[in-house]
C-alpha cells in the first residue's frame, strides 16, 4: 500500500566503506525514495573519498565528528536524533546494511499490522551472504519470499531475541510479539525517539538490554518482522585486512567507557532514577 | 539542533594546517588532563596506570586490564564516581568553550550548545 508518510533513516557511521553503498542501496530499493530522509552521524575525515558525494545526496542531513573525538556507538545514535525535523517515522541502522525491494511500504504495512497502539519493529537482520541469495532469487520474481526463522531463550543467549534467517522456515505470517531490541534495525513511529531518546552515556553492550526495557516500561510494544526488511554485514572479514571495518574500540580507550557504561545498566535495573535515560513509568519491569 | 557550522569547522580544518594542529592541541590537552586525573585516583589505590594503557594499540591486554580496575574502583565508591563524572563534565565544557573560541578567530560561527555536545566525555576516549 502506497502512502506519503516519511521515514528518518538515522546512520551512525564509524570510518565505514559500506556507509555510501548502503545510502545508495536505501535510496535504490525505495518505492517513494522523496518520503526517505536521512540523519547521518559522521565519524571519518572530511578528507575521506566519499564524504562529497554524501553531501551531495537529497534529504540527508549529517553531523560530523572527527575520528579522534568521537564517543562510540551510543554517542553517535543519539547525535543522530538531534538532526530529527519531523517526519513520521524513524528507522535506525547501521551504516552497512541492504534493503529488500519496497522496504519503505513494507516498513510501513508491517509495522501498522502490529496489534498495538505502540509498536516497533526490530531484528538481528539476515545477512550479507542471505542478501546475495535474494538478489538471486529477485532475477526470477519481484518479490522474493525471505522467510524467517527466530531464535527464542537459550539458543545463542540467555534471553529470547530475533535473528532473522532469510531462508528459514516460517514461523508466522506476521510480526511477533518480541522482547529484545536490536539497535541495528529498529522502526517505528517517530515517537519513540522522543519517549526513548537514546543515552548517550552508554558505549556498546548494554545499548540494546537498556533500550529494550526502557521501551517496554514506556509502553512500547516490541516486534520482530515476519519478513527481512533489511540486510546486516556482520564481523569483519579477517583474511583481508583492506576490507577490515574500522571499530571504535581498536583505537580509542574503550575499557573505561565500557565498564561505567555497563555499570549505569545495572545502576538503572537497580532502581536508580535516570531521568529519561531511565526506566519509563507506563509499565513495570517485570 | 543545527550542527551546520560545526560541521564547517572541521571541513576548513581539513585544508587548514594551522586550524588543524590548533585543534589537535586542544584536544590532546583535554584528553591528558582526563587521563590525569584518573591516574590518580588508581594510585590513590594502589594501582600503576600509564597513560598509553588508555590506548589499545600502545599497550598490552595485562595492561588493559588495569584501565578497567579504574572503573572497578570508581563503581565501588560512589561518591568517588560522583567526583570523577563532575570533573569529566568540567572538563569536557571547558573543552567545548575552547573549541567554540578557536572557531570564532577563524571566523566560524558555531553553537555553543551543539558544540558542548560534541565534546562530551572527551576525556574518556
Amino acid at each position: 500500500m502506497m502512502n506519503n508518510k516519511t521515514i528518518l533513516v538515522m546512520i551512525a557511521s564509524y570510518k565505514d566503506d559500506e556507509l555510501l553503498p548502503t545510502i545508495h542501496n536505501a535510496i535504490d530499493n525505495a518505492n517513494d525514495v522523496d518520503r526517505v530522509h536521512f540523519a547521518l552521524c559522521y565519524q571519518d575525515e572530511v578528507d575521506a573519498p566519499y564524504y562529497n558525494e554524501l553531501k551531495q545526496i537529497k534529504n540527508l542531513r549529517y553531523i560530523v565528528i572527527p575520528p579522534e573525538d568521537s564517543k562510540g556507538c551510543c554517542f553517535a545514535r543519539t547525535l543522530t536524533a538531534d538532526l530529527y525535523d519531523g517526519e513520521d517515522y524513524i528507522l535506525q541502522i547501521d551504516s552497512h546494511m541492504r534493503f529488500v525491494k519496497g522496504w519503505d511500504d513494507k516498513s510501513i504495512d508491517m509495522l501498522n499490522s502490529c496489534k498495538s497502539d505502540k509498536p516497533l519493529l526490530t531484528a538481528y537482520c539476515p545477512t550479507f551472504e542471505e542478501y546475495d541469495w535474494y538478489l538471486e532469487d529477485l532475477k526470477n520474481t519481484d518479490s522474493p519470499k525471505t522467510n524467517t526463522r527466530y531464535l527464542g531463550e537459550g539458543d545463542m543467549l540467555p534471553f529470547g531475541f530475533c535473528l532473522m534467517e532469510a531462508k528459514g522456515e516460517i514461523e508466522s505470517d506476521e510480526p511477533v510479539t518480541g522482547s529484545y531490541i536490536s539497535g541495528h534495525f529498529i522502526f517505528a513511529k517517530a515517537d519513540f525517539i522522543k519517549e526513548v531518546p537514546y543515552d548517550p552515556e552508554l558505549y556498546f553492550y548494554g545499548e540494546e538490554y537498556s533500550l529494550s526495557v526502557r521501551a517496554y516500561t514506556n509502553g512500547w510494544d516490541i516486534y520482530y518482522p515476519n519478513e527481512a526488511i533489511c540486510f546486516h554485514k556482520y564481523g569483519r572479514e579477517e583474511h583481508d585486512n583492506t576490507n577490515q571495518r574500522k571499530l571504535h574500540w581498536f583505537m580509542h580507550n574503550s575499557f573505561l567507557f565500557d565498564f561505567l557504561s555497563k555499570s549505569k545498566v545495572k545502576d538503572m535495573i537497580n532502581g536508580a532514577d535516570f531521568g529519561i535515560y531511565g526506566l519509563g513509568k507506563a509499565r513495570e519491569l517485570s | 539542533m543545527d550542527f551546520s557550522e560545526c560541521n564547517r569547522l572541521y571541513e576548513e580544518a581539513s585544508v587548514n594546517a594551522e586550524l588543524s594542529e590548533e585543534l589537535n592541541k586542544l584536544r590532546l590537552y583535554y584528553e591528558n588532563k582526563a587521563h590525569k586525573y584518573m591516574i590518580e585516583i588508581a594510585r590513590n589505590y594502589g594501582v600503576e596506570i600509564k597513560p598509553e594503557y588508555f590506548y589499545m594499540d600502545k599497550c598490552t591486554e595485562a595492561e588493559a586490564k588495569r584501565t578497567v580496575i579504574i572503573g572497578m574502583i570508581l563503581n565501588d565508591h560512589p561518591d568517588i564516581k560522583k567526583e570523577f563524572f563532575d570533573f569529566v563534565h568540567s572538563n569536557d565544557k571547558e573543552y567545548a568553550g575552547k573549541k567554540t573560541e578557536l572557531a570564532l578567530r577563524y571566523d566560524i560561527k558555531v553553537d555553543k550548545e551543539a558544540m558542548e555536545k560534541l565534546s562530551m566525555w572527551t576525556g574518556l576516549v
